[in-house]
């Protein structure tokens, strides 16, 4: 009880910090009763951002709990299946369309979507490349999308380094930045994440049983392998459209429910909710830090990768990636 | 006899006359403008950017220049016709001008690229190579280590118009040509004298508006803040330091009265990511309709290379700030309106 109320307690204290605290100061006593410019940053800019900081935070924990569940490694996260790198790409893809001048270089109105098609094109990818080679080729062919999409990357970001060579825009897409998030996307942001928790919760005790093994699977009349791949599928439309509005955010699917099978438990009826509580926070909080902690934005996932190193390490340690959760 | 005498005397003023205008000649002219008579002047060490002394031993006639700003100066040293490689931005530059004539036909203009082209430099055989420290960067070691003798500026970095100067009569030192560098500072001096204002007008500069509504723009200790104030502006983003990244919410509190922002690869885009920045219409420029873009091309070359010709830029942003610039800054205008030319000082 005393760990579901910190948990309570931590997320209202982080949305609360993170209304005053963004790249610019909100003093608390303007928050009470806001006006002027306040007003304006406070509905235009801060409110947005931090609630789809939140569902973004939130989703991407749900996602790689029920991800590592599926795939029994508490080292998976839902990148592994080549989504944000495919998204990336997308968007450095209609961006590169605008600097050379090409065809379709009105695709960076739409550039989001653009993403939102490349995320899914690469996990479709990965699945095809796993489907008969079962969890652990969907693993590999999740790695080999990520390079060939990569590789992609560098070449185009090279070429468009040289037109514009003092341009470092594009590190947005790559290392992730929760900055300004406009309402539309918070409706967006609000259905998928709701879907996501019910239908975690819903479907709690079958990801359990998968989890557990093939066979007990089988004999409940699950398919396994099937039952991963509609995972995959809905993980990766999550995932594809969170790269797509605030680039690529790691570790927060290996942080969050590590965080919880130490705290609370590692079943997934207890996984999904308390992932969904501890990833808001967490994220928030990480966001505060990379909005103003030199000064200026850096990327936030140079701070959530430097929370989950530590709790990597350990994992790799202590041998649980090789004994399954 | 009396007419011999009188052709004898003729012939003596005729040489006395001839000998004085030769010597004249060559106590005036010669020792600035030949080559071949400065001999004495070297061996000469510098101190470059880089911080280490440097010794040319004897007058470079073979000149590479790999930066705009560094091109800038060379040319209007008079050094043109020494140049035989530059780099893209530079030609590029001379190009926008019309002014590529003032390198030799045959000159070498190496392909755009992250990575110095060392193979290409050192089979040109230069006798001495000038640089940006500050672009160059760790690629410098593979010029040392080709044995080929290179002088690095810091102009690009520079945020006032002395330090322009100072690297202006460095390479004066290097090449010889010190009175054509003082030439060119006070060429400088009078330009900026000509150009400068005073004024309380607050502007905002946005460099580069990321797809995410953050951009970069310039702080304090930079040279684009350093010509809104001669241009009688005030940089509303002064208190930050350097080149940051801000956000619309930083755009909101400064509330600039004027905006100028660089053009991102096409004006439809760029009018499109300002117009739907979140809170700009709360903004006094939106307000004022007082947002202008500046071309990718010159216009913008004129800001962000500190070389001679950024004393343009000083009038183009006071004709701004005074309302006397379209929204749209293009090279046609400036070019026009400003009469942008690069002196040469034989």
């Amino acid at each position: 009880m005393i760990k579901k109320i910190f948990f309570i307690l931590l997320l209202i204290f982080s949305f609360f910090v993170s209304i005053l605290f963004g790249e610019t100061y909100i003093p608390p006593n303007v928050l009470i009763n806001p006006t002027g410019v306040y007003l304006i940053i406070l509905e235009n800019i801060r409110l947005p951002t931090v609630i789809a900081t939140a569902m973004i935070g939130s989703s991407l924990a749900i996602c790689g709990a029920i991800m590592q569940m599926l795939l029994r490694n508490p080292l998976m996260d839902p990148y592994i299946s080549g989504t944000a790198s495919g998204g990336a790409f997308g968007a450095v893809l209609s961006y590169f369309l605008l600097v050379f001048n090409l065809p379709f270089a009105f695709l960076i109105y739409v550039s989001p979507l653009i993403a939102f098609v490349f995320a899914l094109l690469s996990t479709l990818l990965t699945l095809s490349i796993g489907r008969k080679t079962g969890v652990y080729g969907l693993v590999i062919g999740g790695v080999v999308v990520s390079f060939i999409f990569s590789a992609f990357i560098t070449i185009i970001v090279t070429l468009v380094s040289i037109k514009f060579p003092f341009i470092p825009s594009i590190n947005f897409w790559l290392q992730g930045q929760i900055v300004i998030v406009n309402w539309y996307y918070d409706i967006v942001l609000l259905f998928l994440t709701i879907m996501l928790i019910i239908v975690g919760m819903k479907q709690a005790r079958k990801i359990d049983l998968v989890a557990i093994s093939d066979e007990m699977a089988f004999a409940r009349g699950i398919n396994p392998n099937r039952y991963r791949i509609f995972w995959v599928i809905i993980v990766s439309v999550i995932s594809a459209y969170i790269v797509s509005i605030v680039g690529i955010i790691g570790f927060i699917g290996i942080i969050v429910p590590h965080i919880v099978r130490r705290m609370i438990g590692g079943s997934t009826t207890m996984l999904v909710p308390y992932s969904a509580l501890l990833g808001s926070p967490i994220l928030m909080l990480a966001n505060i830090l990379s909005s103003g902690l030199l000064g200026t934005v850096i990327p936030v996932t140079s701070i959530t990768s430097l929370i989950a190193s530590p709790i990597i390490v350990y994992i790799m340690v202590r041998g649980i990636a090789y004994k399954g959760s | 006899m009396k007419k011999t005498i009188a052709i004898a005397i003729a012939i003596v003023i005729i040489a006395v006359i001839i000998g004085a205008t030769i010597g004249l000649y060559y106590y005036y002219y010669k020792p600035s403008s030949s080559v071949s008579s400065q001999v004495s002047y070297y061996p000469i060490t510098v101190k470059d950017a880089s911080g280490k002394n440097i010794t040319i031993y004897s007058q470079p006639t073979r000149i590479i220049s790999l930066a705009p700003s560094d091109t800038q100066d060379l040319i209007a040293l008079g050094l043109g016709k020494y140049i035989v490689a530059v780099d893209y931005y530079s030609y590029l530059l001379l190009q926008m001008l019309n002014a590529t004539n003032l390198l030799p036909k045959n000159v070498t203009v190496f392909s755009p690229s992250l990575n110095l082209n060392i193979t290409g430099i050192v089979a040109l055989k230069p006798d001495i190579v000038v640089d940006e420290i500050g672009l160059i960067g760790s690629q410098a070691s593979l010029l040392s280590q080709a044995g080929i003798t290179t002088v690095y500026t810091n102009a690009d970095f520079a945020s006032n118009y002395t330090e322009i100067e100072n690297w202006i009569l460095l390479l004066g030192k290097v090449f010889n040509r010190n009175q054509q560098a003082q030439q060119l500072v006070n060429w400088i001096n009078e330009k900026i004298k000509a150009f400068e204002a005073k004024g309380n007008s607050t502007v905002g500069y946005l460099l580069w508006i990321n797809p995410d509504y953050t951009f970069y723009t310039a702080g304090s200790g930079t040279f684009i803040d350093a010509i809104i104030n001669l241009a009688g502006g005030i940089n509303v983003f002064h208190n930050s330091k350097g080149y940051p990244v801000l956000t619309p919410s930083n755009l909101l509190l400064s509330n600039p009265q004027i905006i100028i922002a660089q053009e991102l690869t096409n004006l439809t885009y760029t009018y499109y990511m300002i117009r739907n920045m979140p809170g700009i219409a709360n903004v006094s420029a939106y307000q004022l309709n007082r947002i202008y873009v500046m071309s990718e091309n010159l216009p913008t070359f004129l800001l962000n290379e500190p070389g001679p010709l950024s004393v343009y830029a000083i009038e183009m942003v006071k004709l701004i700030i005074l309302n006397q610039a379209p929204s749209y800054i293009s090279t046609q205008w400036v070019k026009n309106t400003l009469n942008v030319t690069l002196p040469v000082f034989e």
